[in-house]
Parts: C-alpha cells; sequence; structure tokens
C-alpha cells in the first residue's frame, strides 16, 4: 500500500524484454487518449465542427487513417472514427468537439482507458502478427494510410502500418491485452 | 553388406552416410535420403505388417501418399506417432519403427487364424454377428477393437511446439513435380506472388524416379535448376515437406509443414509442424497420377507392389525390391519399369500384358532388351507366405471375360502391376469439382472448377513428360495475367511418346467360381475383396456411398487412395451400370491425416486457449488470494478464502460483513453501452419494456429486455446523464450480445432515430461498495458529491473526484443493502480500489466474490439471467409483472407476450423453497415433484434455478421455477437427488431477506 500507483496500463502484468533472435520487437504505448467519433459525414456541421477541432474532415474511405493536429483518426465505419491523442489531450480535445458539434447529431465518447496500443517491429514483424492474422499483411496490399479492423488470435484489433513503415501498430481492448501479448509472446518464439 | 538389396549405383541417397534405425526390435541401416520402407526393401524386409481382418500378412505396395499396408508405430512414448506411412517416413538416425495391428508378434500373428475363417467373415460380418443379444454389443466391440485397429495414439502429452501461419498469394501451385514447377515459374517470372508446396522431402515429383532428359539434360538436374530459380525470387515460397491436405470455399487452403520429423529426436527443436491457412487468388492443382493395382486372386502378398513403386525404388532410392520379378500390366508405363529393373540388375521374367498385342516403341525396347512379353494373358493367382514365391499365368479369352489354358507358373519374389493410372483429383473435388470419367483413358479426370483453379499434369490425366511441361506452363502464365501481372513463359522441351491404349482391366478374370476362390483384395486396409462387393450389391446395396459404408471400403488411413477406383468400378460392373453411373465416393479433407497439435497451433493451455479478459484491479484480487471463477472470457474473483477456508466459510463471512459492515466486489465486467442521440429515450422504450421518457437526468432505473419471443434476454440498470445521452448496463455475460442486438435494430428496422452507440465496458473500472457502512466509505474517497440520504438518493449517479481523477458514483443495489457502485476510468481501477480499501479499513471492509454476491441477492430474489432464466422465461414468470408498461404502444417482444402460451396459468413461475430442514441445500438444477413415490416416469413439476447456504438467515435458500408457483404458496414439493436422497421442500415467495426493503433506504 505503501506504493500507490495513481495509474496502471492494462498490461501491468506482463514483461516486455528485448526481442531474442530474429523475433520482432514487441513495446506497449500506454496512456495514450483514445475517443470514438460518430456522426454523419455528409453533414455540414458535423464537417465544419470536425474540420475546426481536428483541422480535417474525418477520413472517408474505408479503412483509411489521417494524421492531423498529432491526432491519428482510424476509418472505422462509414459513421464511426477512432481518434488517438497524445496521452492526457483526450479531455481538452472532447470538450472541444462535443461543444462544436452542439445540436449536431453525433457522439464523442472517452474510451482512453479502455483501449491499449501495441507496437510491432522488426524483420519478422509481419510473420508474427500473420501467426494468427489472416489479413494481407504484404507491402502491395496493406500500405500506410490504411488500417483495418481484423482479429489477432482470438481477440478484435485495429490494425495500421507504423509511420515509418518497420512494423505494425495494433489497438487492442484492455481486457484482452494481457492475453494477447501473452500470445504474441508465445507465437515470438518461433522466430527466437 | 546388411543393405543386400542396394544397386550398384545411382539412386538420390548418399551411399557415403549410413543411418542406424530399428524396426520392430531389430536394428538395420540404410542411407540418407531413404524412407523407413526404402530402407527396409533395401535390407530385404518385406513383411512389415498384418491386415486388419484377416491378420494376412503384407509388404509395402506403393511408394508415396496412398500406401495402406506399410504404415507404422514410430517412436515411444511421448513422441510416438501412430499410423506413419513408411513410403513418407524419411529415415533419420536412431529412428525406432513397430508393426501395428500384430499381436503377439509380426512374424506369428495368432489372429492370422481369421484369415482361416476368411469366409464365414463377409462384409457387415460385425454388424450381423455381434448384434444379437443386442445387450452384448458392447462387450464384443470391446473384442473387435483390440482385434482389429491399427496404430496407438500417444496417452501423454504432445511435448512439440506447433506453428500456424495465414499468407496470402497470387498463386499457389500445389505439387512441385516437373508441371508444378513449370507453373511456378511461369507465374513467379511474371512477379506474381507464388506458393509452391509439395509433400516430399524434394521437388521433382516421379520425375526423380525416371530416367528422362529435359531441355537436353538429365531431368533431375533441370529439376534442381528450377527449384534454384525459384528459391532466388522474393515473391516466391518454397514449401517441402509440405502436403496441401483441405481445399476449402473462397480458394482457401490448408497446408501441414513438416519441419522436424525428418531430424533424429535428439536434433528436432523448435515446431514440429506449421499449418499454412492460405488464401490464393488461382490454384494450379499439379498434384499428379497414383498408379492403380490389379485385381486378382492372392494380389496382396508381401512383394507384390505398383510398378511405379518399383521403378521409385530402384531409380531414386537405389533398391531391388526383389530377385526375380513379373510385370503384370494392361497399359504402357510398367514396361518402363522393366527396364528399369534391368538396368538395377534385377532379372525380369516376364511382362505379362492383358493386351493381345503391344508395340509401342518402349513395348518394343523391352523384347529388344530381351525381355520375355506375353501378350493377352493376366495374373490369376499367386503362391506364397510371408512373401511372394510365384505366380500363375493364363490366356485371357478374346472377349477377355474369361481365362483359358493351363495356369502357367513363374517363380518370381517381385510382382509389379499397373493398371492404369488415376490423376490425384481429391483437391479439385474438395473445390467442389466433379470428376469426370474418361472411358478411353480409363480415368476420372477433374471437371469444371468452381473456384478460381486449374488442374494441369497427371492430376488433369497428362501422363507424357513433354505435356506436362506445356500444361504446367499454361497455367502458371494464365494464373499469374489473372492476377494482372504480364506472364509469356515458354514450356521446357521433352521427347514426345507416343503409348498404345490401356485395356480397362478391373475384375480380372479367374478360373475360379466367382465368389468361390481364394480373395482378390480392393482395399488392403480394410481387407475389402471382390467377395464383399458383390455381397453388397446382392443384398440390395446400390448407392456406392452405401456400400463403402457397409464393405468398409475407403475407410482408414489411406482413405482408399490405392483401391477405391477399382472397387467403383468393380461395383459398376456388378449392378450392370458405366462407372460414371456409379460415380465416386466424397472425396473430403484431409488428404492425409494430420495430428491434432497441428490443428491446436499455440491455442493451448490456461491462458492461450481462450483469451483471459481481466479487470484493471485484478492483480490485487490475485495478490489477496481471491479464487477466481470464469464467467465468459473474464475471471471474475469468485471468493477470498482466508486462512484456507473452504468456499461455504469463505462465503458465510463475506455475506455476514456486507450484511453487517461493508463489503467491496469488482464488478467493472458488467457490460457498459453509452447512448448517444436525440432520440435515445425513444429507443430504449423500445429495447426496453418499461417507460424511459420521463426518467430524469442523473438517475438510474431497471430494466429487462426481451427477445422478440417476448422471453427475457438481458437486464440490467441504465442512467440517464443528461436529455440525450444514457449510460447502459448489460449482464457481463450478454454484453456484446446485447450491443449487436440494439445495433441491428438501428442499422436494419429503425435507421431514422438519432442514436449513437458506443461500448465502453472496458474503460471503466467498476467497485461495488455494499453494506450499512459503505456511505462512511465512498464519502472519505469520492469528493464533490454530497452523500447525504436526500442529496443522493436510491437509483441516483453522481459525478466527482477522487484526488484529480473524474469519478461516476451510482447509487444502486443488488444485494438489498445500502451501496454505491464507484467507476473511473479503467487506468485508475486499482488506485481508486486501494483507495476505497483504506478508507474502509476501520469498518473491516471485505472483498468479496461472485459467490457471495449470488447469495445475497438470492436472499432478495433477484434474479439472474442465465441462470434463473433459460431463455424460456417471461417477466411475468419471474412475478415482475411491474416492469412491463401497460401504456406503451409497442417495444420488443411486446406482441409475444399476448401469445397463448406465454399466458398459460401453468408456465413455470419464480417462486422460493425453504427446505424443511434447514442445512439441507438442494443441488441447483434439481427436479421438483409433487410425490417422489409416484412411477416413474414422475410428472415434473419445475426445477431448482439458484440455491444457498445463506448464514444471513441461517437456513438453505433456493430459487426455483414450478409449474403454476406463483398460486401454490405454502406447498409441499419434493427433490429426489441421483444419490436416492430426497429433500422437502416448501414453496414461499423469493425473498428471504429484508422483506420490507428498508435496508438501502438509510
Amino acid at each position: 500500500m505503501s506504493d500507490l500507483f495513481e495509474r496502471e496500463s492494462p498490461l501491468v502484468e506482463i514483461k516486455l524484454g528485448e526481442a531474442k533472435g530474429n523475433a520482432p520487437a514487441i513495446e506497449e504505448k500506454p496512456f495514450l487518449g483514445y475517443l470514438n467519433l460518430r456522426g454523419k459525414s455528409g453533414h455540414t456541421g458535423f464537417q465544419a465542427a470536425t474540420l475546426k477541432v481536428l483541422g480535417v474532415e474525418p477520413p472517408t474511405e474505408a479503412n483509411t487513417v489521417i494524421e492531423s493536429n498529432d491526432i491519428r483518426i482510424y476509418w472505422l465505419g462509414p459513421d464511426e472514427w477512432l481518434l488517438v491523442t497524445a496521452a492526457g489531450q483526450q479531455q481538452a480535445i472532447k470538450a472541444e468537439l462535443m461543444s462544436a458539434l452542439d445540436g449536431v447529431f453525433s457522439s464523442v465518447v472517452d474510451n482512453s482507458s479502455g483501449l491499449a496500443m501495441i507496437h510491432v517491429s522488426g524483420a519478422n514483424a509481419a510473420a508474427l502478427i500473420a501467426t494468427d492474422c489472416p489479413l494481407d499483411l504484404h507491402p502491395r496490399e496493406f500500405k500506410p494510410g490504411q488500417c483495418a479492423q481484423t482479429r489477432l488470435a482470438k481477440a478484435g484489433m485495429t490494425i495500421s502500418l507504423l509511420p515509418d513503415e518497420t512494423g505494425f501498430e495494433i489497438i487492442i481492448r484492455r481486457s484482452f491485452a494481457d492475453y494477447l501479448l501473452l500470445w504474441l509472446q508465445d507465437a515470438a518464439i518461433a522466430f527466437e | 553388406m546388411t543393405q543386400r538389396l542396394r544397386t550398384e549405383a545411382g539412386g538420390r541417397v548418399d551411399r557415403e552416410c549410413e543411418i542406424q534405425f530399428s524396426f520392430n526390435g531389430k536394428n538395420y541401416t540404410g542411407l540418407k535420403g531413404d524412407t523407413l520402407c526404402s530402407a527396409l526393401l533395401a535390407n530385404g524386409v518385406h513383411l512389415i505388417g498384418r491386415s486388419w481382418k484377416y491378420h494376412r500378412p503384407r509388404g509395402v505396395i506403393t511408394a508415396g501418399a496412398e500406401e495402406p499396408n506399410a504404415i507404422f508405430q514410430m517412436e515411444k512414448g511421448n513422441r510416438t506417432i501412430p499410423n506413419a506411412r513408411g513410403t513418407q517416413v524419411e529415415l533419420y538416425d536412431s529412428l525406432e519403427a513397430h508393426p501395428v495391428n500384430a499381436w503377439p508378434s509380426l512374424d506369428f500373428d495368432l489372429m492370422s487364424i481369421n484369415s482361416w475363417f476368411a469366409r464365414m467373415m463377409p462384409a457387415g460380418f460385425y454388424y450381423k454377428t455381434f448384434m444379437w443379444p443386442k445387450a452384448m454389443w458392447m462387450k464384443y466391440e470391446h473384442f473387435i477393437r483390440k482385434a482389429s485397429g491399427l496404430g496407438v495414439a500417444p496417452r501423454e502429452n504432445d511435448p512439440d511446439r506447433y506453428e500456424h501461419t495465414h499468407q496470402h498469394c497470387d498463386v499457389l501451385i500445389v505439387g512441385g513435380g516437373v508441371a508444378g514447377l513449370s507453373a511456378a515459374l511461369a507465374a513467379a517470372r511474371s512477379g506474381a506472388r507464388v506458393i509452391l508446396a509439395d509433400e516430399q522431402s524434394e521437388f521433382g515429383g516421379l520425375t526423380l524416379a525416371s530416367p528422362t532428359r529435359i531441355d537436353d539434360i538429365d531431368a533431375s538436374q533441370w529439376i534442381e535448376q528450377a527449384v534454384a530459380q525459384l528459391a532466388a525470387m522474393d515473391e516466391v515460397t518454397l514449401l517441402p515437406r509440405s502436403t496441401v491436405f483441405g481445399y476449402h470455399d473462397y480458394n482457401f487452403l490448408t497446408i501441414n509443414q513438416r519441419l522436424t520429423d525428418h531430424l533424429p529426436l535428439s536434433e528436432r527443436n523448435g515446431g514440429r509442424e506449421k499449418v499454412w491457412q492460405v488464401r490464393a487468388h488461382q490454384v494450379v492443382l499439379a498434384t499428379g497420377a497414383a498408379e492403380r493395382p490389379l485385381v486378382f486372386a492372392n494380389n496382396d502378398r508381401p512383394g507384390t507392389l505398383l510398378a511405379s513403386a518399383v521403378s521409385t525404388y530402384a531409380n531414386r532410392y537405389a533398391v531391388k525390391p526383389g530377385k526375380r520379378a513379373v510385370i503384370f500390366t494392361n497399359n504402357d508405363s510398367a514396361y518402363q519399369t522393366a527396364l528399369d529393373l534391368k538396368a538395377a540388375q534385377v532379372e525380369v521374367v516376364a511382362v505379362v500384358d492383358a493386351r493381345s498385342d503391344s508395340s509401342s516403341e518402349l513395348a518394343n525396347t523391352v523384347r529388344s532388351a530381351g525381355i520375355q512379353v506375353i501378350n493377352g494373358s493376366v495374373v490369376v493367382d499367386t503362391s506364397g507366405g510371408k512373401h511372394l514365391r510365384s505366380v500363375q499365368v493364363m490366356r485371357l479369352s478374346a472377349d477377355g471375360k474369361s481365362v483359358s489354358s493351363n495356369p502357367k507358373s513363374f517363380n518370381c519374389d517381385l510382382l509389379a502391376l499397373s493398371g492404369g493410372w488415376s490423376p490425384v483429383v481429391h483437391l479439385h473435388a474438395q473445390s467442389g469439382g466433379r470428376p469426370v470419367w474418361d472411358d478411353e483413358t480409363a480415368m476420372f479426370c477433374p471437371g469444371s472448377p468452381t473456384q478460381a483453379q486449374i488442374s494441369v499434369g497427371g492430376a488433369n490425366g497428362e501422363l507424357g513428360l513433354a505435356g506436362c511441361l506445356v500444361e504446367g506452363t499454361t497455367a502458371g502464365n494464365d494464373a499469374a495475367r489473372a492476377c494482372g501481372f504480364d506472364a509469356d513463359s515458354k514450356p521446357a522441351s521433352a521427347d514426345a511418346v507416343t503409348s498404345d491404349a490401356i485395356l480397362p482391366l478391373w475384375n480380372v478374370p479367374s478360373p475360379y467360381t466367382r465368389g468361390r476362390g481364394p480373395k482378390a483384395f480392393i482395399d488392403l486396409q480394410n481387407d475389402v475383396s471382390v467377395a464383399d462387393i458383390l455381397l453388397a450389391v446382392r443384398e440390395g446395396y446400390q448407392s456406392v456411398e452405401h456400400v463403402k459404408r457397409y464393405t468398409a471400403m475407403g475407410f482408414g488411413t489411406d482413405q482408399g487412395k490405392l483401391g477405391n477406383i477399382n472397387g467403383m468400378a468393380i461395383l459398376a460392373e456388378a449392378q450392370g451400370q458405366t462407372i460414371a453411373e456409379t460415380g465416386t465416393t466424397t472425396y473430403r479433407p484431409n488428404y492425409t491425416p494430420i495430428s491434432f497439435g497441428a490443428i491446436a497451433g499455440q491455442h493451448l493451455g490456461d491462458q492461450l486457449f481462450d483469451p483471459v479478459r481481466k479487470t484493471a484491479m485484478h492483480v490485487w484480487h490475485q495478490e489477496n488470494g481471491a479464487e477466481f471463477e470464469n464467467v465468459g472470457q473474464w475471471k471474475r474473483p469468485w471468493y477470498y478464502p482466508k486462512n484456507g477456508e473452504s468456499l461455504d466459510d469463505a462465503v458465510n463471512r463475506e455475506c455476514l460483513a456486507v450484511r453487517d459492515s461493508v463489503g467491496i466486489l469488482d464488478a467493472s465486467t458488467l457490460g457498459k453501452i453509452e447512448i448517444k442521440g436525440a432520440d435515445s429515450a425513444r429507443f430504449l422504450e423500445m429495447i426496453y419494456t418499461n417507460n424511459w421518457m420521463k426518467l430524469e437526468p442523473g438517475k438510474g432505473r431497471y430494466g429487462f429486455m426481451l427477445g422478440e419471443d417476448g422471453m427475457v434476454m438481458d437486464d440490467g440498470v441504465t442512467i440517464r446523464l443528461g436529455e440525450h445521452h444514457f449510460f447502459m448496463h448489460t449482464t457481463t455475460g450478454g454484453a456484446a450480445g446485447v450491443l449487436s442486438w440494439m445495433d441491428r435494430w438501428l442499422q436494419t428496422e429503425w435507421p431514422e432515430m438519432e442514436v449513437y452507440l458506443t461500448s465502453v465496458t472496458d474503460h471503466w473500472a467498476t467497485a461495488a461498495v455494499v453494506g450499512p457502512k459503505s456511505r462512511d466509505v465512498v464519502s472519505a474517497v469520492c469528493e464533490g458529491i454530497d452523500f447525504s440520504a436526500a442529496g443522493f438518493p436510491f437509483m441516483a449517479s453522481r459525478n466527482g473526484t477522487i484526488g484529480d481523477i473524474e469519478c461516476r458514483v451510482n447509487r444502486i443495489s443488488f444485494s438489498g443493502e445500502l451501496a454505491y457502485e464507484v467507476n473511473v476510468p479503467a487506468n485508475h481501477g486499482r488506485y481508486m480500489w486501494e483507495k476505497l480499501m483504506q478508507a474502509g479499513k476501520p469498518f473491516n471492509i471485505t472483498p468479496y466474490g461472485t459467490e457471495t454476491m449470488h447469495v445475497l441477492r438470492a436472499e432478495k430474489g433477484y434474479v439472474i439471467v442465465g441462470q434463473d432464466t433459460d431463455g424460456s422465461v417471461t417477466v411475468e414468470d419471474l412475478g415482475l409483472g411491474w416492469a412491463i408498461s401497460k401504456t406503451k404502444a409497442d417495444f420488443l417482444g411486446k406482441r409475444s407476450l399476448r401469445r397463448l402460451d406465454t399466458v398459460r396459468k401453468d408456465r413455470k413461475q419464480l417462486v422460493g423453497l425453504l427446505t424443511e430442514d434447514p442445512h439441507s441445500v438442494i443441488p441447483e438444477g434439481a427436479q421438483l415433484v409433487n410425490d417422489p413415490r409416484a412411477p416413474v416416469p414422475m410428472p415434473m413439476q419445475g426445477h431448482v434455478s439458484s440455491s444457498y447456504f445463506s448464514a444471513c438467515c441461517g437456513h438453505s435458500i433456493a430459487l426455483a421455477l414450478v409449474k403454476g408457483g406463483h398460486h401454490r404458496m405454502g406447498e409441499t414439493v419434493y427433490a429426489p437427488l441421483a444419490n436416492g436422497r430426497v429433500i422437502k421442500a416448501t414453496i414461499t415467495e423469493p425473498v428471504f431477506y429484508d422483506k420490507e426493503g428498508s435496508k438501502p433506504d438509510v
């Protein structure tokens, strides 16, 4: 009780060490802000409000991700986006969005503690994920600026390429994070 | 010289590299490059097993996946593999193989007595004989299973690791013979992503075993160059030792790659097998063709092999499969075997050809080599025991239907058979294609593809080398073009060979009376003979699928790869049908057996078999000794035993602590959904049975959701956070289903409603602080909230802070106590929990788990959806009709509530039960009856859905669903248990504690 941490990441139980052999590196990016945004992309009020706060309208092309004002905006559906912000920024952005969207049919929900982000990088990053992800991760098919909601092992995830293309960014639900990391570490044995 | 049957030179074995191995307890030496079977043949071992039913001596007959006889129990203990095909087992140092199905020993098999009584064991013998008396079947079955059956499954845990991968490609080529290699080269040169899989250790297929030339170089050299070219290309994946075992819809194919089985046990590191799940734009099937044996009396003696297998053993493995050979054929291909044997210095006594004339270039070459060719004749019988000694040959009549003249006997220890070739159409058929019979070539060839797929080479009925090269190249070009690549490869060249037509010969005419002579085997693994097929037809079986199941033809580890086509043709003959009319049985995955480990991959054990979902306070629960319970995929604290307490003791303590002071429960797993939009209240009116329009912000309400059938589907408290903003709680197990259900209605039926749903289950960590002292605890931790009874009434919701952290407190109770649910973002969950524990210390705050939660709510008669309901229970059945609005025009499930069955008075209704003996706890699920002495079957009155010992009440309590129960208060029912005990109980109202409900209103 002497050491009371105000916050803990979903991966509090996992030890993430150096990658062994040819296994890719696995890192957690904890405590980022996650906002779920819903709205009608064609609605002028929605367009104006999002443009004002985000500096850009959310992408309308399916399975794409764009970055603006240091916010990554993932297309999740025709009327749904995930905004990923720097740690601690989510409340202010949420407040700005809600204020700008006042009177417009929309929804901004903070899910910052509900999601976790993992980076898998290195030569075998795609191979490691392909261990149990049915998506085609070949560079001809899965390119920067694309994202996809699919599965990894038995957990749902949103995946995109890291901006420097050295690997992949995976966003998963908090309650599955521990399972998924154990699973990834086990799968990585094949590359050690 | 131990390997006395090695050829002088040649072969693809490494004569410098000897390998020691053992079979049946004896040590042998083989060479690197051998299979288990080639090494055994090199050592003159022909008897390798006993047949399944008659225990007849059997030897290897093929050199590939179709092998029915040469199956082995490999290794011992946790690494043992049952029924490994010795024709495909690569020899490694210290390999240990045992025969299967021989007792007490291979050489002296007691069960071979079955073979003397063979005539008395026809098809369906077991069904006919052992079904009477019926009660004895279980005993008979035990005996039959011991007497028959093959290898033994391992009893220990598999120590190996198995891997999976998902891959995508433009072109997947199955089979790395010259057709497959040509296709791969053509596709890969265009830049397409190519996967080439072959089940053997090296690419080249049957051509590895034939002395032929491609592009004016040795074929083996051409193969080597082709493989090297492919290996050098970035977008090509070469998979040797990889069996494509399933072809599913949408060009989804599964491949099993064997990574370490070829290595000595001591050198095996890493994964043993890897299953590739491949999605291909185009598939080229170059799986080759398999030779058929011929069917005649005693055609199963060790020393009887397919002609192509003989060539393979001689050319590829440098083995003489015998010393004196007779070749029996009905087509040209076996003539090459005669030449191959001669080159290997094996005496070829004769080529017996059923055709009256054979005059192709190849046949004449054989004659010029001084080998006797006997045309218009057939082998009708053989003699020998554990090894072939001689064959009997007779002349075939002009119409091919009978034999005449005295049999001529030839001494030989090797009989090479060729009954023609069958394209390996298994994957084509699995993909949805239907094999088509071709009379001219006597083959089932691939029919029209139903997926983006093409068969080439032997798999397409093309048996010539030159044709295989052309077909492969064309298919590779076409497949790559279909994927948008420019492909224009030219095929390699080989000499075209012309051959004489085959004379189809299914059931070789016999001098014996039909059905009376020695057995002529069709399916060697299942001991199915011609007589069995004829019997099945006489007994009225017509469909090939029924004949298969009656005779067992085509079952077993080989799935009839060797014998099925012969069997179907013989069935057709017996029925007076064409082979096309009879057709084939269904080709199903898996092409060859796959180990369970390969299917499971790494999805094993407590951590990885199924996701383990954890709350933010999980580590605290672990550190504080919680036992966990699975609730869906969640791990929830079940109870917290102290000092070795039993479950009952811990739960009694936890219950009393909550009722007397304060307890704390991790309630984070409840489903949480944010509902936003102008129509949110109208939406909830449809989703729930009660009213929501007038609920004021900051207040919550309990509601039931019904399915369209009017039955209870989920329940929970939903809080109105704003005019157009609600926060819904669902059950833990129902969360995902409820979200889908609601979104389905919004998207498909009510798209005009302005409502957005967002799951926030994982975002919030929730601690339920419960008991008379709960207000003292939460008010010490949560700031900015007026916790007075008037300021924060029951079913209200307030926002506050814990330090810098936002929190929401809901005054909800699932225990009948004063209670608050404190919610914070889950990253702060443990912090909140520890703060509450600190603040609760003066009150001896007691963490409790799901078991205590269940008891507390049962004491109050609160139901758990999924425990006290089972999808057939209405709100009215639960006695909670007040929760159904009588004024609303509609809500989901409303119409079903007026169904005759739904308004029946004698439906099972929720009641309480008090046992006569206050310490007897009725098992949950127990059936209830009015009279325990009533004759069986007793009329059932209902069942117990929840049952506990209540420490607070001092007696056992139960909830039950009883027919007409709401009107049976005070009546007696009985629970007769499986052990003969009967528990007597009285029906009561389902509330046992604080019936006035005054406790939470303080």
